[in-house]
């Protein structure tokens, strides 16, 4: 079965079909014969039917327009001449003019259909468009059955529309989304359907046609769109957060009230005051008196080298700790440098701390049963600055680095003097028979030994060096002591070794009196960061909220 | 047109005294000498500044009267005093030893005592802020050498004394020497950053 | 020249030329990440919320001599100090250095001053201050700005002893954040007990490149990384020559 395709539209209809069963629009041509044309005045009165009446040889494509039925109630317009149909239907216009009211200019206009018109091959274009080939002229009474055949209804037309065409008016869904809220959309007669129909004008009456007031023109009501914005919950928390913001912004914030008494401070009180509390208790009463620590292998060599010294030896006593810890090393170190001043060995005193020349007056001073003169049994060279470069200065030229003791007098021997004694011979220093250091900081301890090491590391050198350390410090300093050669040939570690020390000498009163008091807070201690640890531990285990199950596997 | 200068300067000085320091070349070594000895004197310098800032600061804050300037006061007030006192006597004088006994090594080793206070609550404390096996151990460890190191009430228990030495000098001292030589290596790439002029903390 | 100068020299060269390939190599191809830093990422967070809720940073530097192997982590101390000073002088409260040390603290105005002519702000002298020349008393001396110079977060970079377990203690009295990191074994052994968040041996030279101070930075950090397995291997080896007896 062939199929035509509609000129209009482009769609596929049926061979037989002479209107497009979607646009309406006529598939078949209608066909011109002047030749056979009766003259304008003979127009018959009556239009015979199966005609296609042109008696006033009037334009093919108004013909065509016109439907099968008229619209009732409505007048055609005068000129239009609508063609019966096979079955003999009435024309549809009853008040048809007869030819003798068809203007002259019509009249004469060749083309008058009759019943044995031939109707003239199609031309190739349009045999083209419609797709006939060989098709024979459509007679005239073929030609006049469309125009008698009714409008197919609505509902007939088959709705072939795939779902990429759209139907008049009708928006693609992705498009539907931004339409604002309120704006409904205008629907649009089908084609087809009673509503688009036109009504006025020279087509009166013809469907499918463009409409000579098109909808955007008619005047109505425009149509309002709604202000509202479509707003999710989410994005109005974000809006609502953003105003609060804002709002805040001028608002002065109260300042965050330091609490006065926390649980953090009641703790704090009660550990210092079980510390002290002990330390001074163990004071106070003396209860705590324990034996002194029995003395290890640095701190007997510390005592073997002092004992072979010769006397009036030069040692160069450097005092390197702050004053915080000056309880610390004074107890650590009273017994050894006693041991010193008991060998009635001369000392020169430096420091590469600011407060190191008044903390070793200090010591001296404090040094019961001596009585060490300044200038006479020692000198205090003072204060070397810049730290590790200038200990490196010191060690390499110790005249030039420090020239004038603490009281400003000149301590080295020259040509123009003798020099203080305890300076007299020595030049650099692997003069001096000892070099002592007494330090509190890890970093201090390794400057000493590296800056000092390179000259005692010379031949024929007899100095050695010993160090009096903080606690702190062994684990640092412990390897110089350990290596093969020693750089350090002895060490005095804290509190422990200073006590050590004077169970060895039988002398020192300062760590004696300390060791016990220490050795109880040293217990304490532990008992309470241990027991407290344990008891804070499981308090706070305790307090936390149990987990729900769900929360614990996640 | 400073900036490059300072960095210069800064290299080419840097790298005399690093080359004085291994090869020993009497140029060298001379120039690594005067140097260092430049670098002490401003050393030197440096702390007097310093303690001028110190009391500028101060002073600002007393006389702008902003919280807590009455302690600015006492620190000015101190200052000089003792800036008077130990110019004029002389830093070994009785009057300047007894400011030194009486105040400055009472206050510091009141501070150091807070300090132990402060070690023994950050132990307690450890437990609960981060519960995991190193503070089981830090603390643990710190316990044992509590324990060790003093009498103990004149009781011995056996072997704690032998455990104390032994953590003193193998662990203690495996753990301190790879910290430092870590550090050490932080240093060494510090130092030649500013060598190489990649970092300058001079010059602003 | 001895053998230990002459190993010296040779370790500083191979660093030297380490460095510089590495910064070159990088240029080209991507760089490795490095492990995350709890603290780094804590402090960039700070930094953006003290300038944001007005609060003032405290900078301590510490008190190593410049003169000394503790001028390096005080260098480090700059560093970090130069990169947080341009984020944080727009603030309504600048940041604020302490040292204990003058060549320091001149050197920390001196960043300071640059951070506030790089982006046209004005420099206060006061906002880099000495506060003390021993331990105790510099740590006596910062101890007002944590509590009365309404600090948000506190940064402790530098050369410390043990009397850093009482700035830290200060810092978390006045409910700021604090990082710490020092060379000082002393200083480490306390910071980790008292610090929030604690940087731990090496970690403290790790601060340049954590916070994006350059490509030399980075550099540094790999040569160091390759540097200590050579180092683990070397000890590793004479350790096993030492128990078979050839050493």
């Amino acid at each position: 079965m062939g199929e035509i395709r509609c000129p209009m539209c482009g769609k596929s209809n049926p061979a037989e079909s002479e209107v497009c069963q979607f646009c309406q629009a006529r598939l078949i041509p209608l066909v011109f014969s002047p030749a056979k044309s009766e003259p304008p005045e003979s127009v018959p009165d009556e239009i015979p039917a199966g005609i296609d009446a042109a008696p006033t040889g009037e334009s093919d494509w108004l013909l065509d327009l016109r439907p099968d039925e008229s619209i009732p109630g409505e007048e055609l317009p005068v000129d239009f001449v609508v063609g019966g149909s096979e079955d003999g239907n009435a024309p549809l216009d009853e008040t048809h003019t007869s030819a003798d009211d068809v203007p002259d200019w019509l009249a004469r206009l060749p083309g008058e259909w009759t019943k044995e018109a031939e109707a003239e091959p199609l031309s190739d274009w349009l045999k083209m468009e419609t797709g006939e080939t060989e098709q024979p002229p459509s007679k005239p009474a073929e030609v006049t059955d469309w125009l008698s055949q009714p409008l197919p209804d609505e509902g007939q037309v088959e709705n072939t529309e795939s779902e990429f065409e759209l139907a008049p008016g009708e928006f693609p869904s992705w498009l539907e989304v931004f339409r604002p809220v309120g704006d409904e959309p205008q629907t649009v007669p089908a084609r087809g359907t009673p509503e688009s129909i036109e009504s006025s004008g020279p087509l009166a009456g013809l469907s499918g046609v463009l409409s000579a007031e098109p909808d955007h023109a008619r005047p109505r009501k425009s149509p309002t769109y709604s202000l509202k914005l479509r707003v999710s919950a989410n994005q109005r928390t974000h809006a609502d957060l953003l105003q609060g913001l804002i709002e805040s912004e001028g608002r002065a914030q109260p300042l965050p009230q330091r609490r006065g008494i926390s649980s953090q401070h009641v703790l704090r009180w009660a550990i210092a005051c079980v510390l002290w509390g002990a330390v001074l208790w163990s004071v106070i009463t003396g209860k705590q008196e324990a034996p002194l620590p029995a003395y290890t292998e640095e701190t007997a060599e510390v005592n073997r080298l002092i004992s072979q010294l010769p006397g009036e030896a030069r040692v160069l006593l450097a005092f390197d700790y702050e004053p915080g810890l000056s309880a610390e090393m004074e107890a650590a170190a009273t017994a050894v440098v006693d041991h010193l001043m008991l060998r009635g060995a001369y000392l020169t005193l430096v420091s590469t701390s600011p407060t190191g020349p008044i903390l070793a007056e200090r010591f001296l001073k404090n040094q019961t049963g001596h009585h060490y003169t300044s200038e006479v049994n020692y000198v205090n060279l003072g204060y070397i600055p810049g730290g590790a470069i200038g200990l490196l200065g010191f060690v390499e030229n110790p005249q030039r680095m420090l020239p004038y003791t603490l009281d400003m007098v000149a301590a080295w021997e020259s040509e123009a003097q003798p020099g203080l004694r305890a300076l007299q011979g020595v030049q650099r220093m692997n003069d001096f028979e000892m070099l002592m250091v007494i330090v509190d900081d890890p970093d201090l301890a390794r400057a000493w030994v590296e800056q000092v090491q390179p000259q005692l590391n010379e031949p024929d050198t007899l100095t050695s060096l010993v160090m009096v350390t903080s606690a702190q410090v062994e684990a640092v300093m412990r390897p110089y002591f350990e290596a093969n050669p020693r750089q350090v040939h002895g060490f005095v570690f804290g509190l422990r070794g200073g006590a050590a020390y004077a169970q060895l000498t039988g002398r020192g009163e300062l760590p004696r009196t300390y060791w016990g008091p220490y050795g109880f807070g040293l217990v304490v201690a532990a008992l309470l960061i241990l027991i407290g640890g344990l008891v804070l531990s499981s308090v706070s285990l305790l307090a936390r909220p149990p987990q729900v199950k769900g929360e614990a596997n996640q | 047109m400073k900036a490059p200068f300072y960095v210069a300067i800064a290299m080419a000085i840097g790298l005399i005294v690093l080359l004085g320091y291994f090869l020993h070349l009497d140029i060298l070594v001379n120039l690594r000498i005067v140097l260092l000895e430049w670098a002490v004197i401003l050393s030197a310098v440096a702390l007097l500044v310093g303690t001028a800032n110190l009391f500028y600061v101060h002073w600002r804050k007393f006389t702008t009267a902003q919280p807590n300037g009455f302690y600015s006061a006492v620190l000015i007030i101190s200052f000089v005093i003792t800036l008077v006192v130990v110019g004029w006597f002389g830093p070994t004088h009785a009057y300047s030893m007894w400011i030194f006994n009486n105040i400055q090594v009472p206050i510091e080793g009141s501070l150091m005592a807070l300090l132990t206070v402060l070690l023994a609550f950050a132990g307690v404390r450890l437990f609960r802020r981060k519960p995991n096996l190193i503070s089981i151990l830090f603390i643990g460890t710190a316990i044992l050498i509590l324990f060790a190191t003093g009498p103990l009430f004149g009781i011995n228990l056996p072997g704690l004394s032998e455990l104390r030495a032994w953590i003193a000098q193998v662990p203690a001292v495996a753990g301190a020497r790879g910290i430092l030589l870590g550090v050490a290596l932080g240093t060494i790439a510090t130092g030649l950053r500013v060598l190489m002029g990649a970092d300058r903390p001079y010059g602003g | 020249m001895n053998q230990l100068e002459l190993f010296g020299l040779i370790f500083v060269v191979v660093f030297f030329g380490l460095m510089l390939a590495l910064a070159i190599l990088s240029r080209t191809r991507p760089v490795r990440q490095f492990r995350e830093i709890p603290a780094f990422t804590r402090l960039r967070h700070t930094i953006g919320l003290a300038v944001e809720a007005g609060n003032r940073l405290h900078l301590s530097i510490g008190r190593g001599k410049l003169t000394g192997p503790q001028s390096a982590v005080a260098f480090v101390g700059l560093t970090v100090l130069d990169r947080i000073a341009r984020s944080t002088m727009v603030s309504d409260r600048p940041p604020v250095v302490t040292s204990g040390e003058g060549a320091i603290t001149v050197l920390s105005q001196d960043s300071l001053r640059g951070a506030a002519r790089a982006i046209g702000a004005q420099f206060d002298p006061l906002r880099g201050r000495l506060t003390g020349l021993t331990p105790f008393s510099y740590v006596a001396g910062a101890l007002p700005v944590i509590y009365d110079e309404d600090v948000g977060a506190n940064l402790f970079i530098g050369s410390f002893g043990s009397e850093l377990a009482l700035l830290n203690e200060a810092g978390e009295r006045a409910g700021s954040l604090t990082l710490a990191g020092t060379d000082n074994l002393s200083g480490q052994a306390v910071l980790y007990a008292t610090a929030e968040e604690p940087l731990i041996g090496e970690e403290t030279y790790a601060s340049g490149a954590y916070l994006g101070a350059g490509a030399m930075h980075i550099a540094s950090l790999r040569t160091q990384d390759i540097l200590r397995w050579v180092i683990i291997s070397l000890i590793l080896l004479g350790a096993l020559l030492k128990l078979v007896g050839v050493l």
